[in-house]
């Protein structure tokens, strides 16, 4: 382009007039030329337009009508002194500042100041409507205000990391957990500095996924977080990766909840269910006293009349040694029976900490045949087992299954030996209904669960037993709940209620 | 005296075969007949009443119960006497069972003389039930032959009255009721009248 200076200086001082006036005509933004006091000399009329005036209202007013106090009353000194002084304080530099229109309401605009060469001190203002840009900017410093208090306010820790892995953003909540100041986060790596040594390599490796494939889904990860106080934190994390407007990642977004006090909690329930399944376990053995007695009684009586057997045999010297190696042998085999009950019950009964893994439900059913027999027995009850060959594992804590087992027949015991005017049958059956599922029934011939219980026959101490506490249904319904199967019942058509749970098969790992 | 005895055997009835199999061996041990069985059908398809010996029965039992079976006993006038072996917790079960006519129990476990005691017992009363029983069937043989004026006559005889008020009371002669006399005590094979009386209570007795 040339210089307007050149095109200028070549015409005739009419042309170049008129091709001045008609490019101050044209210009959208605000021309004024003032004089050494302030008055101006020249506005084009985008200046009038501007501040509501009509044609040749400005010329020869001063300039400082067009602009509010304080600068308005300041004006004429600014001018004195930058012509006492040469130093300028906006010429060649502009600014924003803020105009008064006609009407009195104020605009803000861009200022640019140049000085007129010549003589006479003589300067020329360009001011320009910024109102519709500082508006926009003022929506979006409001928006990000906004956004930054959603993040501020919101109940999860919201963190985003760069493609290195810095800390872009943190939010409050998240400072919070971490017990640190945003600044002392800001553009820290995250990884090396947050997360405890020995979770590092996982959580790089979940990062690097999300970064490189740029995971979208959400997939909870929980994950642990060293604070201040080098202690940690649980949170469960969801991750997504931040893309740019051209769909490249270019970070990270997490939303971490801390779920350490809730987890915290639930390890206390299952301990203390634990230890209420322990003490239903306990009671169920004390209601059962008698019967475990017998039982053992009956191996030490076996023991103890083969052993005085054997001596008197021996007193009267025609003892065959067939015999007293017989005796003898059975000594032993009832020595062990006994050993077994006391077993089992000590089983039963430790307290230990519930271990889950996989089990064949007939092999603890049979299992819990020595105690389940004597108590049938003491009742005349006719105890029938339907156990298939083959059944599928299921992943359970044998001790507590056998407690739900134990409990259900008790009851049925206990129901049979309230209307003893017949004889009655209990039925234990292991069945495997379909592939994803094994199912335990223990029906009995007794007159079945009244109606008004059936509602809340699950709800702790609510019980039909004379000398009931209302726990066993209850604790066996929440250790079935436990593992992820359920516990129901319904009466027989004929006789009697079946009580049974399922629990699902362990899935089969697949052999690497 | 007892051991040795072959016209005696002791019954054994207890689902527990260690129990059962140990109790034959203590009887072995002492030279004393057992016969065991796992349960009451088991005994009753086998028993017959004129084995004398006693019965040890399991209290407790799946399907006929002991209590059961001395019920079935009783009912078919049994003499065997029972020895019941109960459980700690079974004592009014075994009271029960004596006033049913049960001679004893013996709560498990046990000392074995104790229960060869009780045994013993058993088997000596068992000893006198079928001696008495014996006696009193011969008595009753005896007193069929006796036609039905006799029968009378010794009715009032064993009273006591004397041949004057039976020869009222029948509104027969007193030489009538002396020969009739005379003949009740040759079928009765009674010596004396103190034996006749005897054998009228015997006669009378249960069962």
């Amino acid at each position: 382009m040339n210089d307007t200076r050149n095109v200028l200086a070549g015409m005739s001082p009419a042309d170049a007039e008129k091709h001045l006036a008609a490019l101050l005509a044209a210009a959208v933004n605000a021309i004024v030329i003032i004089d050494g006091k302030g008055i101006i000399e020249f506005c084009n009329p985008a200046t009038e337009k501007l501040f509501g005036y009509g044609e040749g209202d400005l010329n020869g007013k001063s300039i400082n009508l067009l602009m509010p106090a304080p600068d308005r009353d300041a004006h004429d000194r600014y001018i004195q002194h930058y012509l006492d002084t040469g130093e300028a304080r906006i010429i060649g530099i502009g600014r924003e500042s803020v105009a008064q229109r006609k009407d009195g309401s104020l605009f803000p605009i861009d200022l640019s100041v140049g000085r007129v060469i010549g003589d006479e001190p003589r300067f020329v203002g360009i001011i320009r409507d910024i109102s519709a840009q500082k508006k926009a900017e003022a929506a979006l410093i409001q928006e990000r205000d906004r956004s930054r208090s959603y993040l501020e306010v919101a109940g999860v820790m919201l963190l985003v990391l760069d493609k290195g892995g810095f800390i872009d953003l943190i939010n409050r909540r998240g400072c919070e957990i971490l017990d640190r100041q945003e600044e002392d986060l800001l553009g820290k790596p995250w990884i090396d500095g947050f997360i405890p040594e020995n979770q590092r390599s996982e959580v790089r490796k979940v990062f690097k996924h999300v970064i490189e494939h740029g995971f979208e889904g959400y997939e909870t990860v929980e994950g642990l977080v060293l604070t201040h106080t080098g202690g940690t934190r649980l949170i469960a994390w969801q991750n997504r990766a931040l893309r740019d407007k051209n769909g490249e990642i270019i970070g990270t977004l997490s939303s971490g909840t801390d779920i350490t006090d809730q987890r915290n909690a639930d390890i206390e329930a299952e301990e203390t269910r634990q230890r209420l399944a322990q003490v239903s376990r306990v009671t169920l053995l004390g209601e059962m006293a008698a019967g475990l007695a017998h039982e053992i009684n009956q191996p030490l009586t076996a023991i103890s009349t083969f052993a005085q057997g054997c001596e008197r045999m021996l007193e009267a010297s025609n003892s065959k040694k067939s015999d007293l190696r017989n005796a003898l042998k059975q000594i032993s085999v009832q020595a062990q029976r006994a050993a077994k009950v006391i077993n089992r019950m000590r089983n039963f009964v430790r307290h230990k900490d519930s271990e889950r893994h996989e089990v064949d439900l007939k092999e603890l059913i049979h299992d819990l045949h020595v105690l389940v027999e004597m108590d049938a027995r003491r009742h005349n009850i006719n105890l029938v087992y339907e156990l298939p060959a083959e059944l599928p594992l299921v992943m359970a804590d044998p001790v507590q299954i056998q407690q739900v087992v134990l409990n259900l027949v008790r009851n049925a015991v206990d129901a049979c030996g309230e209307c003893e005017d017949r004889q009655h049958t209990i039925i234990i059956r292991c069945l495997s209904p379909n592939p994803e599922t094994v199912r335990v029934e223990v029906s009995d011939s007794a007159t079945g669960v009244p109606e008004d219980m059936a509602d809340n026959l699950f709800t702790q101490f609510v019980t039909s037993k004379k000398d009931g506490i209302g726990l066993g249904l209850s604790i066996s319904h929440t250790i079935i709940g436990a593992h992820g199967g359920t516990l129901s019942f319904r009466n027989n058509d004929d006789a009697g209620a079946l009580f049974f749970f399922d629990l699902p098969t362990a899935i089969e790992e697949p052999e690497c | 005296m007892l051991m040795g005895d072959n016209n005696r055997i002791v019954f054994i009835v207890d689902d527990d075969d260690a129990v059962r199999d140990s109790l034959s061996f203590l009887m072995k041990s002492i030279g004393i007949e057992s016969r065991s069985f796992a349960s009451a059908t088991e005994f009753l398809e086998f028993y017959d009443d004129n084995i004398a010996g006693c019965l040890v029965l399991d209290i407790r039992m799946p399907g006929m119960s002991g209590l059961e079976l001395q019920d079935r006993l009783n009912e078919i006038n049994a003499i065997l006497p029972i020895i019941f072996i109960t459980g700690h917790g079974d004592v009014p079960m075994a009271v029960e069972a004596l006033k049913k006519g049960a001679l004893d129990f013996i709560q498990k476990p046990f000392r074995d003389q104790d229960l060869i005691d009780r045994i013993n017992h058993a088997l000596d009363q068992d000893h006198d039930s079928r001696n008495i029983l014996s006696e009193k069937r011969e008595i009753l043989d005896h007193m069929d032959q006796l036609t039905n004026r006799e029968k009378e006559v010794m009715e009032l005889v064993v009273q006591g009255n004397p041949n004057k008020i039976i020869a009222a009371d029948l509104d027969v002669s007193q030489r009538t009721v002396e020969i009739h006399r005379a003949r009740v005590m040759e079928k009765m094979r009674a010596r004396s009248l103190a034996q006749l009386v005897r054998m009228s209570i015997t006669a009378n007795s249960d069962p």
